[in-house]
């Protein structure tokens, strides 16, 4: 079944690039299936994540971004009450996720990072546990017609399974109670790249029917662009972003700058604050950064010495580069 | 509850609980008392078998965290009280047969005693119940098997430990037993489950953290000092309480005055050994500060108590008066664990009678002598006066005096020919198996064969020529009085006269499997035939009567004469005015602390021993 997953969702929400919280939605009074409002968690000393303040509507696909490390998973365990916030609160469809617990994950179908399963049991096996549940929403044909669809022995042992069709074992396990909010953490990592197309197709299925809001946390800017259409990025020591996908990638821009005379290799570049360098050669470097562009023409012309500089947009993955940087800039 | 989860848990944890069957029916079959040497409660066994609750509870959460199906199930419509639920449920499930098969011994082929002989199922199940929680609790705390029965070990020893030696530092008891902690254990293990249950629900699984330790370190701080409450609590036991849940036996002084009943059974505190003495006049009822003792023996003057230690199978003498005991050391080769322990009035002697030798005992210097008896005798018994000691052999009873203390040397027991007491070779009464028993005063001699069925044989002591009596138990007459089965709530209970509250009971006085009670003046005697019937023989004239027509027999209960030699408590229960043969009734019934009148009430638990005699009036 081919299906096409360029197709672009309409954005439920104005496309905006700010750090605050988006207003209600279009829904009006239905709560968002997930929300963060000033959610922080540290362990130890060490915060993880902090500040973080986003919602992900329904009927929308949002991407949760990051580089590694950055609290990706541990936000994902936040909204979904599995760990319990250091700061701010987390909101479920209008409620706790801790108190909601049993009925959160009734509406919710959550493929994990590490895709844990029970290890004694077959796939049908499982699929038993999981229907008896879940009651009488786990819809076993549609089980049936995924697991027929994803290649999966029914008798084969959860043990004996590849990560990859662990991973659509746990997705198809999601989406036969059809829930309303789908979590899907890193779920293509590791796999394939066929495999990796089957499985996006799948989620991007799921993300058409109904009104389910999908939350999709990748570090693979390949497979974001081809089925999210909101996106939160998470940045080590900065406050998130938060936005349409398109407008977060046209907040950027990508710029070659030709030097004048050569760079040394060991020279220190004073970049301005907003840049993020892509690339070094000893003649020319390529940048992309945030924010107007004749305000950063300008400090760059004041800080290098600039024979030619070439402006163009920026594509999601160096948009991503830019937008994720640590809070210090300019590294890569 | 998930019937399918449930399932799979229990699959899951067949393999463990498989292995916990074999293990403790391993045990039992591993275990059997050494004859002598080691005591019957060796720990070892004990231990090894609540390895098999510990494990079960630390492989319950544990691996699942590692293999990842704890994460899985969490996000799963299945709230963590439920997860909990089931697993707890299913390792209980295999729980469950383990501990019966230690427990009941209707389920063996095998003839293995319990590895803890006094470790009834309400014990064993506070254990289990411990070692299971110690085991969940580290499980839930560790994220692998190995380090969660580690942990789970440390737990369960660290925390039984304490408890156990609570009993010591804290309230000064002798013996520490494990049964005494039962309900602490129990304490214990439902705050070691509580503790793992606020763990497993608030602990973060995914995460390492030194939270659920410290919860549950805090729960078990609670539960040992609840366990020490709950011990101390036990030990301060009033007689009215004790007597009230109690099974009793026990121990009158000669002279009259002080009663010692041995109480035993399980208690909401575990299981219990007291003693408890009565004192006739203003003298309230105690039951003495040592735990774990029973059969007590009073001294001729009534001052000190012998008890038996079963967890050491050692004696204390206990005096009464100033309230101080002192341990009796057997010497080497001799033990006090068998063997009737005899008080001679000649001195403060006291012998202890077993494997054919006789240990001599200096209560005030402590110090004995060993004597072996002659080849081929055994000790009768100790009555008053000259020559206490009575033997016998396959034919003849002697008399013998009682080993010095200190000896001069150790040497075998002197038997003087011109000590015979009396002939039973034409008899054919006595044999090396003889079982005999003196009368309270002495003056006759009870034998019985064990080995034939032949009839009893009275001995007059006082007149050795006198030819030995049969005492002929005949069919009775139809005429007598039918025995009537016992009230439902038999025998004896608190006894009240007035503002006294205390209990009386006699010696169990069994021959073989007949029950015996002189009358006071030694006229009379009154046996009861193995199939209920009771005759009674007045031994000057020689007549016979049958007091009760038996269907069924009263095993472990007694004859009791009332003081005035009229009234006779039989072992149905019932009361019999022995002049006019004449039923008096059957509950309640009174007893006697010399002149002062007890009552005996019911009792649901089925005394040792015990009836008790009515003198004259209506009961």
């Amino acid at each position: 079944m081919k299906v096409d997953v360029s197709r672009k969702r309409p954005d439920p929400s104005p496309a905006s690039q700010t750090e605050s919280v988006p207003g209600p939605t279009a829904q009006g009074a239905a709560p968002p299936p997930l929300e963060a409002r000033n959610l922080g968690r540290r362990f130890g000393r060490r915060w993880v994540v902090r500040d973080l303040s986003f919602q992900v509507p329904r009927g929308s696909v949002t991407a949760l971004l990051g580089r590694n490390g950055v609290g990706k998973s541990t936000t994902i365990q936040l909204l979904l009450g599995l760990l319990d916030p250091s700061e701010g609160e987390a909101r479920a469809f209008g409620a706790d996720p801790r108190r909601l617990r049993a009925d959160l994950f009734r509406r919710t179908g959550y493929v994990s990072e590490r895709r844990e399963l029970l290890e004694d049991q077959s796939v049908e096996g499982l699929a038993r546990i999981v229907a008896e549940l879940h009651g009488p929403r786990f819809d076993r044909e549609r089980f049936e017609d995924l697991r027929r669809r994803y290649e999966l022995d029914p008798q084969a042992r959860c043990k004996t399974l590849s990560k990859g069709q662990r991973a659509r074992l746990l997705l198809a396990l999601a989406l036969a109670p059809s829930p309303e909010l789908l979590v899907l953490d890193e779920p293509t990592s590791g796999l394939d790249v066929l495999v990796r197309d089957d499985f996006l197709a799948g989620i991007a299925e799921a993300a058409a029917e109904e009104d389910r809001a999908v939350l999709l946390s990748s570090h693979l800017i390949d497979d974001v662009a081809r089925i999210c259409d909101r996106a939160v990025i998470l940045r080590e020591g900065r406050p998130p972003l938060c936005g349409d996908l398109e407008a977060l990638r046209a907040s950027c821009s990508r710029y070659l700058v030709r030097l004048k005379g050569v760079l040394p290799a060991s020279a220190s570049l004073p970049l301005p604050a907003d840049a993020v360098l892509l690339e070094r050669d000893p003649r020319a470097l390529t940048l992309v950064a945030q924010g107007a562009c004749e305000h950063l023409e300008a400090e760059l012309d004041a800080c290098l010495p600039v024979a030619e500089l070439e402006r163009r947009p920026a594509t999601l993955k160096e948009a991503f580069a830019c937008l994720s940087a640590p809070a210090q800039g300019g590294a890569s | 509850m998930s019937r399918t989860l449930w399932m799979r848990e229990v699959r899951r944890l067949a393999p463990f609980g498989t292995g916990s069957l074999l293990w403790v029916y391993g045990s039992r079959l591993a275990y059997q008392p050494p004859p002598q040497g080691l005591p019957e409660d060796v720990f070892l066994v004990p231990g090894a078998c609540l390895l098999a609750p510990l494990l079960l509870g630390a492989i319950s959460v544990a691996p699942e965290a590692r293999t990842g199906a704890l994460a899985f199930l969490r996000r799963q419509p299945l709230s963590l009280s439920r997860q909990y639920l089931v697993r707890v449920t299913a390792a209980l499930a295999w729980l469950l047969p383990s501990w019966l098969l230690l427990c009941a011994d209707s389920l063996f082929a095998v003839q293995a005693p319990p590895p803890v002989t006094n470790g009834g199922p309400g014990v064993w199940a506070s254990l289990w119940a411990l070692a299971f929680g110690a085991g969940l609790l580290a499980s839930t705390i560790a994220f692998e098997a190995l380090s969660a029965l580690f942990l789970a070990l440390a737990f369960g020893l660290v925390g039984s430990g304490l408890l156990l030696a609570a009993d010591v530092l804290v309230l000064g008891m002798a013996p520490l037993t494990p049964q005494a902690v039962a309900l602490a254990a129990f304490v214990f293990a439902g705050s070691a489950l509580a503790s793992s249950y606020v763990a497993f629900v608030r602990g973060e699984l995914q995460h390492r953290s030194v939270r659920p330790l410290m919860l549950g370190t805090t729960c078990l701080a609670g539960a040992l000092g609840l366990g020490l409450l709950g011990t101390a609590a036990a030990q301060a036991y009033t007689v009215r309480a004790v007597v009230a849940q109690l099974p009793l036996g026990g121990d009158r002084s000669r002279a009259g005055g002080r009663l010692a009943v041995s109480l035993q059974g399980a208690t909401w505190a575990g299981d219990e050994d007291r003693v408890a003495v009565f004192a006739r006049g203003g003298d309230a009822p105690r039951v003495l500060d040592v735990r774990g003792v029973r059969r007590p023996v009073f001294s001729p003057d009534g001052g000190r108590l012998l008890l038996f230690d079963r967890q050491r199978r050692a004696r204390w003498l206990y005096d009464l008066d100033r309230g101080a005991r002192a341990e009796l050391v057997a010497r080497p080769g001799t033990s006090f664990d068998g063997g009737e322990v005899l008080w001679t009035d000649a001195g403060p002697l006291l012998l202890a009678a077993g494997s054919g030798s006789l240990a001599a005992f200096d209560p005030r210097t402590g110090e004995s002598n060993l004597a072996s008896l002659p080849k081929g005798m055994r000790l009768a018994g100790v009555r008053p006066g000259a020559h206490p000691l009575v033997l016998h052999d396959a034919q003849r009873l002697y008399a013998a005096d009682c080993p010095r203390v200190p000896a001069r040397s150790e040497a075998d027991l002197a038997i003087e020919p011109a000590a015979r007491l009396g002939d039973g070779s034409r008899s054919g009464a006595l044999s090396h198996w003889a079982e005999v028993v003196l009368s309270p005063n002495g003056r006759y001699a009870l034998c019985r064969d064990r080995d034939a069925a032949r009839p009893l044989v009275l001995f007059d002591l006082v007149t050795p020529e006198a030819p030995p009596r049969r005492l002929p138990l005949a069919a009775p007459s139809a005429a007598a009085p039918r025995a009537a089965p016992a009230p439902r709530e038999a025998v004896l209970s608190i006894i009240e006269d007035g503002r006294t509250v205390s209990r009386s009971v006699e010696r169990l006085r069994l021959l073989g499997t007949y029950s015996y009670g002189w009358d006071p003046s030694e006229r009379r005697l009154a046996l009861e035939s193995p199939g209920g019937t009771v005759f009674l023989f007045d031994l000057e004239s020689g007549r016979r009567a049958v007091l009760q027509s038996g269907r069924r027999s009263f095993p472990g209960r007694a004859l009791a004469w009332s003081p005035s030699g009229r009234i006779l408590a039989l072992p149905s229960g019932a009361v019999v005015d022995v002049d006019s043969a004449r039923l008096l009734g059957h509950a309640p019934v009174y007893a006697f602390l010399d002149e002062e009148r007890v009552l005996l009430r019911g009792h649901r638990a089925a005394p040792l021993s015990l009836a008790s005699a009515l003198a004259g009036g209506a009961p």
